[in-house]
């Protein structure tokens, strides 16, 4: 157990300092002097060349990255100019309200989607199995951005009943839920789909094994069955599942944001973007990337506990 | 009728032409949801394709006095914001997202096949080299690396393409290594081995055959996954840029009307959930049609 664990943990360091090179190497991907694009065409020579020793872009390449290294686990990622503020206090600001919404989309898909696979795993080739199955296609396929738009569209634009977008406070304040449903529903419909069909899949799988059987032989009721011996198990695979939807989570908080100006990281991010506020850009994804690293190696971690059998 | 040797016979029996059927098309062609897809999908190509006959408006001149027409006789789809037919723009905008996402997902095949047949045959220093890489790109969600790359290096035409079939690629190399290390392990390969056939012979000849399958399969899961991060990319301002007709960059513009114009993001994004449905389909029906062991189990 105790080696299992040192061993996924030293296989994350090096793909944690290769992530880092990568986010480095990424200002010098920049066609032309990233200092004088950041500046913009009328900058006067002295201010890009003073830029360009600020950025540390006037070293060589390996002096570079060790700086870079060594600020970054320092907690210093630079300044932004665009903001006039520390990247890394930037960032540790709008974290909060992306793992929220992330929290909430991850809540929302598991309390609709277990249900839904459930149902259609006891009820195989029914109505509700076909039901559950079309709205898992459907699901998987909408584009998040899209269903975004869609749902601003019906419950702000037509129906009043809820706020197009920003973020009305804390999540237990009516207002502040108000504001997070139609995001969180947006991410999370398309976790939903796959976590419905995983459930029904893995239900399936789990119910024809021979101690489902075996309690059902000792005449347990069948929700006993259902819940203490087939969900226990059928859950395995849907925990290392939403391990990968930290990833989708992330990749879809940015278009979600951006639909909805939720102030997190991925609408930090496309500001960044828009702006060319290259080193903010740069923090923004090495936080984020070294955050689902971590996710994964702890569900990892985890994942001996929840079935012996790996061990 | 069950004795075993009867079957043989039985196949010399059928008449050639329907012998040349194989036993995967004929899967395929009876599972109507992948059908369905397919005839969607090569519709919506040839609609693309033959965009100028279909419609009378250009997909980007304005037409000022024109905004805001809801869908009717004129204008099928209605009109934008910027007096633009909504149909002219999906049927061009296929062109970008169909033609550009088919593209790089050949990109990312044949660059993760060629890496993941090095890496899985050579094995050794080179293997681990490749793989470590490999593993870096794969803890990086594929939608913030392709989003990073191309806001950093700049959207172009070529820039997104090759960032959108990049960002895919390592899966690819990791399912070809996979498959290579199991079948280099096989009879077939020690044989050639044996033969005298060089290593680059027995890669192409011998390995990519049997690989043709199981790639095409996840080609073509993964061409729905391109068509919404190439709409995402544009969406959010570093894929394709204004005034280009592209269903993301459409419902960019549709979010800003959306009290006035509802039906401008009605369209592109049917286009795009539509397009990843059929995608769908078709990736599945061909994974059923050549390992029909998948289909039984998941029932």
């Amino acid at each position: 157990m105790a080696a299992h664990a040192l061993k996924r943990l030293a296989e994350a360091v090096p793909t944690l300092i290769g992530a880092s090179m990568l986010v480095f190497a990424l200002i010098h991907l920049v066609p032309g002097d990233p200092a004088a694009v950041y500046l913009g065409p009328d900058a006067l020579a002295s201010d890009v060349a003073t830029l360009r020793h600020h950025l540390g872009l006037d070293r060589p390449l390996a002096a570079q990255y060790w700086l870079y290294l060594t600020h970054a686990l320092a907690g210093d990622l630079g300044r932004s100019y665009t903001y006039k503020a520390p990247i890394l206090s930037l960032i540790l600001g709008a974290l909060p309200n992306t793992l929220e919404l992330s929290a909430a989309a991850l809540l929302f898909s598991l309390a609709l989607a277990l249900p839904l696979g459930i149902a259609a795993a006891l009820r195989p080739q029914t109505a509700l199995d076909y039901a559950s199955t079309t709205v898992a296609v459907a699901g998987v396929a909408v584009p998040v951005f899209w269903l975004a738009i869609m749902l601003i569209f019906v419950f702000a634009v037509r129906l009043h009943w809820l706020p197009a977008s920003g973020r009305g406070g804390p999540p237990w304040t009516a207002e502040g839920l108000a504001h997070l449903a139609l995001p969180a529903l947006s991410l999370g419909l398309g976790l939903t789909a796959s976590t419905a069909r995983l459930a029904r899949a893995s239900m399936l799988e789990v119910l024809d094994e021979e101690y489902v059987r075996t309690a059902r032989a000792k005449g347990l009721r069948p929700r006993a069955v259902t819940l203490h011996h087939a969900l226990r198990n059928a859950l395995i695979p849907i925990v290392t599942n939403v391990s990968l939807q930290v990833g989708i989570l992330l990749g879809g908080a940015f278009l979600t944001e951006t639909v909805f100006a939720w102030p997190g990281i991925g609408r930090l991010a496309v500001d960044a973007m828009v702006r060319r506020d290259y080193p903010l850009l740069q923090g923004v994804l090495l936080i984020t990337i070294v955050f689902f690293i971590l996710v994964n190696l702890l569900v990892d971690l985890v994942y001996p506990l929840l079935d012996p059998r790996i061990r | 009728m069950n004795d075993p040797a009867a079957r043989p016979r039985a196949a010399r029996a059928t008449p050639p032409s329907e012998r040349r059927v194989s036993p995967g098309w004929d899967r395929f062609r009876r599972n109507r949801l992948a059908v369905g897809g397919a005839v969607f999908l090569a519709v919506l190509a040839l609609a693309c394709t033959a965009a100028p006959l279909l419609t009378r408006y250009s997909p980007v001149a304005m037409t000022l006095d024109q905004p805001y027409r809801p869908p009717g006789v004129a204008h099928p789809l209605g009109t934008d914001t910027l007096g633009r037919d909504v149909w002219s723009r999906i049927v061009f905008g296929g062109r970008f997202d169909l033609g550009l996402s088919v593209l790089a997902v050949l990109l990312a095949t044949s660059g993760g096949v060629c890496i993941g047949l090095v890496s899985g045959y050579a094995g050794g220093a080179l293997d681990d080299a490749l793989m470590r890489i490999v593993d870096v790109l794969l803890a990086i969600p594929d939608l913030l690396l392709a989003l990073a790359l191309v806001a950093f290096i700049g959207p172009s035409l070529t820039s997104v393409v090759l960032i959108l079939a990049f960002s895919r690629m390592p899966r690819y190399a990791r399912l070809v290594r996979g498959s290579v290390l199991g079948l280099k392990k096989l009879e077939f390969v020690t044989a050639a081995t044996v033969l005298g056939a060089s290593r680059a012979r027995i890669l192409v000849r011998h390995l990519v055959p049997n690989l043709t399958g199981p790639i095409s399969v996840y080609s073509t899961l993964d061409l729905g996954g391109v068509i919404a991060a190439l709409a995402g990319l544009s969406f959010v301002g570093v894929g394709i840029q204004p005034p280009a007709a592209e269903w993301g960059l459409m419902l960019t513009d549709a979010r800003q009307n959306l009290v006035l114009a509802p039906w401008t993001a009605v369209f592109p994004g049917l286009a795009i959930t539509l397009c990843i449905i059929a995608f769908n389909f078709v990736g599945d029906g061909a994974r059923d049609a050549l390992d029909p062991r998948t289909r039984r189990r998941t029932r």
